[in-house]
């Protein structure tokens, strides 16, 4: 392999001295963001743990080339990120469907905007999504008729819709009851079993990144930086059984001694 | 429990299903107090003995209307000036339209523009009428400019608004997936302002009806619309003629405000109810 044009696989991210600063509106500068360094491998289930305003979030926007980094580089598939990234499937805290569209072109919207892919090609990948999100009969619903958990599912099928080498999930469960959450959870792992697809997951949940994540990347406030990489060894596939295992409230209680309140 | 173990309370006689008492009863209060005020209006004007040429009662207004009608002046006036509102209407609306969008997507032509907008939009129309027809003479093209004018600042401004107000995390949405500026105006701007363009119809149309009879009050050569009418009769000291126009015109601002409200209802399919 040359060192020069080393082949990069499509999902792997590298984050190499990333800052963040942003402008207050007195003139002051905040440090958001300072010397953040990891690679993700491809395929690997990341995710970032942290205290609400530690820049979790932030971080995940650069990433999805939401924001300018200040400082640093990033690379998704050894491409330096420069704006959102064609393999890349988002999904945000909240669902943002737009409530104009059925269920339907809401998870086609990406391909329809993309136009690269026939109508027909469109329609049986929105079929199977609807399916593996467990929702079939709601594709010509609206969004607003829709709980808050289903429409979180049809965000993530929108997420999926271009097979994505790279999904990036911000606390997309957060406002979710717990019921609803954890059966999410094991909709999330089956469905990421399927292809594999690199994930950045960030929450504030421990239980959350436990139950999900290969690998956890701890997080502390002022300024936001990775305090502790932490890999969660519970094997593969994962089902409700792993949170009544030791190991899973070892894992748990190591994270939680970590986080700064 | 299943349904099957209720005994079924089959009634005697089909009943009326329950939608349709509530609106027959609205429908039978309307029409008393409509009845209601005719008779009160026929019996101030006997009481009084009030002069038909100033007040005509409405058993007079009602033949008058019926003998414009059947003369069939009364339908071609009704014709010209709902040509008039219309077409101003469309016209006024899609400059509106059009222009807001050209604005809100180019920043530079927006700082350019706006104190010009602000100025003109300052401006009462009415006081421009008679403008307007030294410009476009006697004929509809004075009226429909009118009625342009009338229109077009409220969907200008009211669009603009609309398209302003998209929430950041659509439009978020829109650059994750790598959105043109095109499909974010078409998939998700225009549909945000799509209730404030509504809000402008339903408050502008009627207005706009109003401004097609100004100008036609204003002067009209051979086209003779709703306001000539007006004139003519009032000329005449014929009031029930002119109350029969006036009648005409309610009737024609109720069935235009009707038509934007429920055009909103179908094209905003997607927001809830109220009520």
């Amino acid at each position: 392999m040359s060192a020069a044009l080393a082949e990069v696989a499509e999902g792997t991210v590298r984050v190499g001295s990333l800052s963040k600063r942003f402008a207050g509106r007195d003139g002051t500068e905040t440090l958001a963001l300072s010397g953040i360094d990891f690679t993700i491998p491809a395929g690997q289930f990341v995710a970032i743990l942290g205290p609400s305003g530690c820049g979790k979030s932030t971080l995940l926007r650069v990433i999805a080339g939401l924001t300018d980094a200040s400082g640093g580089t990033v690379t998704i598939g050894g491409r330096a990120v420069k704006g959102p990234d064609p393999v890349v499937g988002i999904a945000f805290q909240r669902p943002v469907l737009l409530p104009w569209m059925t269920v339907r072109q809401n998870i086609a919207l990406p391909a329809e905007l993309e136009g690269r892919w026939s109508a027909a090609e469109i329609a049986r990948r929105v079929d199977a999504l609807l399916a593996m999100v467990r929702l079939p009969e709601a594709g010509t619903k609206m969004p607003n008729e829709l709980s808050g958990g289903m429409q979180q599912r049809v965000a993530i099928a929108r997420a999926l819709l271009k097979d994505p080498g790279l999904l990036l999930m911000d606390e997309p469960f957060g406002a979710l009851d717990a019921l609803t959450r954890e059966h999410l959870h094991d909709e999330l792992l089956a469905i990421w079993e399927r292809n594999r697809p690199t994930v950045v997951f960030v929450t504030h949940d421990i239980a959350e990144a436990v139950y999900l994540a290969d690998r956890v990347l701890v997080m502390g406030v002022r300024p936001g930086r990775i305090i502790a990489d932490i890999p969660m060894p519970l094997g593969r596939p994962r089902d409700e059984g792993v949170r009544g295992l030791p190991e899973f409230a070892r894992l748990g209680a190591e994270l939680r001694a970590m986080i700064p309140h | 429990m299943s349904s099957t173990a209720e005994p079924a309370r089959a009634p005697a006689s089909p009943a009326p299903p329950a939608w349709l008492l509530p609106r027959l009863r609205g429908l039978a209060i309307g029409t008393l107090q409509l009845l209601g005020g005719l008779a009160a209006w026929e019996a101030a004007v006997r009481i009084f003995q009030v002069d038909p040429r100033i007040v005509p009662s409405p058993i007079e207004v009602i033949e008058t209307l019926w003998a414009l009608l059947e003369d069939g002046i009364l339908l071609d006036a009704t014709l010209v000036t709902l040509a008039e509102t219309l077409g101003g209407f469309v016209i006024g609306s899609v400059t509106g339209i059009g222009l807001a969008v050209l604005l809100a997507e180019v920043a530079p032509l927006r700082k350019l523009l706006r104190p010009y907008i602000v100025a003109l939009q300052a401006v009462p129309k009415v006081a421009v009428a008679p403008l307007f027809l030294i410009w476009f003479g006697f004929g509809m093209e004075s009226k429909v400019m009118l009625v342009v004018s009338i229109m077009f600042f409220p969907v200008l401004v009211n669009t603009m608004a609309g398209l302003a107000a998209a929430p950041e995390d659509q439009l978020e949405l829109m650059r994750a997936l790598r959105a043109t500026r095109w499909q974010t105006l078409r998939r998700v701007k225009l549909y945000v302002a799509l209730p404030y363009v509504f809000a402008s119809f339903e408050v502008c149309l009627v207005l706009s009806l109003t401004a097609a009879v100004v100008a036609e009050m204003l002067g009209s050569g051979t086209t003779v619309g709703l306001g000539t009418l007006i004139n003519i009769y009032s000329a005449r000291m014929a009031a029930g003629g002119v109350f029969a126009v006036l009648v005409v015109l309610s009737l024609l601002g109720v069935a235009l405000h009707g038509l934007t409200v429920w055009a909103g209802r179908r094209c905003l399919y997607w927001l809830p109810r109220a009520g």
